[in-house]
């Protein structure tokens, strides 16, 4: 089978390609912003990271501390979040035999962030005692089971029902947050700032717990890869190929929501990554999971990491993330939806 | 008792319900290796259920239910994944994979979770595909074929997954009459020739009579009638169950009964 050595060895290459872009936009962006700084000194700030600050003597003092404490950890974050957004994407599609499907569209970003607010709204009466991730990932879970409740019959669902229920579940929970943000009276800046997604004023402690999570994530996804793989043929036939469906789909439905609640919380609701990218590898390297999940987490944190300098060094105003996400997003999905309808009445 | 525990499958009291629906009831059932087993009865009289019952695919409520003299629930799924196989009715699949891709699934339960198919997995594969008729096919896109194409694909996984019983779950009701009959040729080949087990919903009552050795008669999810293809499928059963005016009688060109519909008598 020349055809599958020839693409296994293609996607190989795109995975180092792809890894090797990430590298270098991360060093591009750190030097990008108010304080210009050159790709070559980025470096220089980094390798002195391991060898007690030395070699920066004939550099602007203020280089190190731009790139180390500002820049970085919000470059890292938005690209951790980009790719477990992509990966969360590529694992509901497959347990849910949807390609439309990601934390977006069913309504689990939504949840996490109806969670978030009210931590926040709490927060903002109650001293900060309330954790913010926690109830998010109870939001998401609580919609996660909202949405699969509303749209299965005898435990069996079509999966664009599940889209529908997504559609309102996340309609009802926004006009909850709706209600929140009217609760918060004055402070109500600081919870829709929030919402619209964003990565400023990012710290190395929220790298941290997004890479912790999001290689939770990615492990138990890769675990699953092939067996997600056979779930494509209906849960009928996966499981007489020694597949057990309904345990799969718990532990990947939990672990997505799990890593959809930490990115929502670390960084408001930014959509339809999840959709786009899984979307776009797949026409390159093919359904396969084993190399669709690896690929999608590096493109994801290259497409993310670079919207994300766009709206802090391009732009002249600082756009929140989410905003530019979903700008680009959202057509991106009429655009899918509309040649799937294609393809089914043709 | 011989026979008894020569069973492959011993179906022993089993019944099974859909909340408050009741799908089987009392189902009493021995299969016997090397032999093609029909399972014949109207939309909704329990077959899917039966069949699901049997790949371990659901637990029955009551009753027990054994292969090889072993609960099915006390088997490994992977284990099982070696000995049975199905072909279902309903195929569709949402993300462009080649046929071959497909077909290699059916080697799963043989490929360590992070390994790759090896040699004999693909010359597997290549087999289970010419015997189906659909050699050549390996890199076309499943989302791209026929419904019938799909079939023929879903069977040569079924095929490829090597298992010495198959089960098939209205397998060709998408197929046109050669397809059908390539279908049935095949899976019958492999009782003959390889000692494998058959055991197949069939909508088709001449199919039945044509392909299979035994049948099972289901009606409102009772064993209406269980035995030889000659004795199960009278008109007087026909009548009875399906509730239609029929004749049935020998064909010397086939040589096995075929049976002529005259009308629907409810």
């Amino acid at each position: 089978m020349t055809a599958n050595q020839m693409s296994g060895r293609r996607c190989a290459g795109l995975t180092f390609l792809l890894l090797t872009a990430l590298l270098l936009a991360i060093v591009v962006a750190s030097g990008m912003g108010y304080l210009e700084i050159s790709p070559s000194e980025v470096l220089q700030v980094l390798v002195a990271q391991f060898n007690d600050g030395a070699g920066l003597d004939n550099m602007n003092q203020s280089f190190p501390f731009v790139v180390m404490e500002v820049r970085l950890p919000r470059i890292l974050t938005s690209a951790i979040v980009g790719g477990a957004l992509a990966v969360v994407g590529v694992i509901f599609q497959a347990i849910l035999l949807n390609p439309l499907a990601d934390p977006y569209t069913l309504g689990i970003s939504s949840g996490a962030a109806f969670g978030a607010s009210l931590a926040l709204l709490l927060n903002l009466t109650l001293l900060s005692v309330v954790s913010v991730p926690l109830f998010a990932f109870l939001g998401a879970l609580a919609t996660l089971a909202a949405v699969i409740y509303l749209a299965s019959v005898d435990g069996r669902f079509a999966s664009n029902t599940l889209i529908l229920s997504g559609v309102i579940v996340a309609a009802i929970l926004s006009a909850g947050i709706g209600f929140i943000k009217y609760m918060a009276d004055e402070q109500v800046g600081v919870i829709i700032f929030w919402l619209m997604g964003s990565f400023a004023a990012k710290n190395w402690s929220d790298v941290g717990v997004t890479l912790a999570i999001s290689l939770v994530g990615l492990m138990v996804a890769f675990f699953y890869a092939r067996d997600l793989n056979i779930m494509s043929l209906g849960p009928r036939a996966a499981e007489s190929l020694g597949v057990d469906c309904v345990r799969m789909r718990k532990i990947l439905l939990v672990t997505g929501s799990l890593v959809t609640a930490v990115c929502v919380s670390v960084s408001g609701i930014i959509g339809f990554v999840g959709l786009i990218i899984p979307h776009l590898m797949r026409m390159v390297v093919g359904p396969d999971n084993r190399r669709l999940i690896p690929t999608s987490f590096l493109a994801g944190a290259i497409l993310m990491l670079s919207a994300d300098t766009v709206t802090r060094a391009v732009l002249p105003a600082e756009v929140p993330i989410g905003v530019l996400t979903a700008l680009l997003g959202g057509p991106f999905f009429c655009y899918i939806f509309r040649s799937r309808l294609g393809e089914r009445y043709v | 008792m011989s026979a008894m525990s020569d069973a492959l499958f011993d179906v022993r009291n089993v019944s099974f319900s859909y909340g408050e629906k009741d799908v089987l009831r009392d189902i009493n059932l021995t299969f016997s290796p090397k032999k093609f087993y029909g399972l014949i009865g109207p939309n909704g009289s329990g077959k899917t259920t039966l069949l699901d019952l049997l790949i371990g695919n659901l637990e029955p409520a009551s009753g027990s239910l054994s292969y090889k003299g072993r609960k099915i629930s006390g088997y490994p799924r992977r284990e099982l994944a070696r000995e049975l196989s199905l072909v279902p009715q309903d195929f569709s699949i949402q993300f462009s994979y080649t046929v071959l891709d497909v077909v290699l699934m059916g080697r799963h339960p043989y490929i360590p979770r992070f390994g790759t198919p090896s040699s004999h997995d693909l010359e597997v594969a290549q087999m289970a595909m010419a015997a189906i008729g659909i050699k050549g096919f390996e890199n076309r896109f499943v989302t791209e074929l026929s419904g019938g194409e799909k079939q023929r694909v879903v069977a040569a996984r079924a095929l490829a997954q090597e298992t010495p019983v198959l089960i098939l779950d209205e397998a060709t009701s998408n197929l046109d009459i050669c397809h059908t009959l390539e279908i049935f040729q095949v899976v019958q080949q492999r009782v003959r020739q390889k000692g494998d087990t058959v055991i197949a919903a069939i909508h088709d009552l001449n199919l039945a009579a044509a392909y299979c050795d035994e049948i099972i008669f289901l009606q409102e999810g009772r064993v209406f009638s269980a035995g030889l293809a000659e004795d199960v499928l009278t008109e007087k059963n026909i009548r009875e169950v399906f509730g239609v005016e029929n004749r049935v009688y020998y064909d010397e060109f086939s040589c096995h009964h075929q049976i002529t519909f005259l009308y629907a008598a409810k």
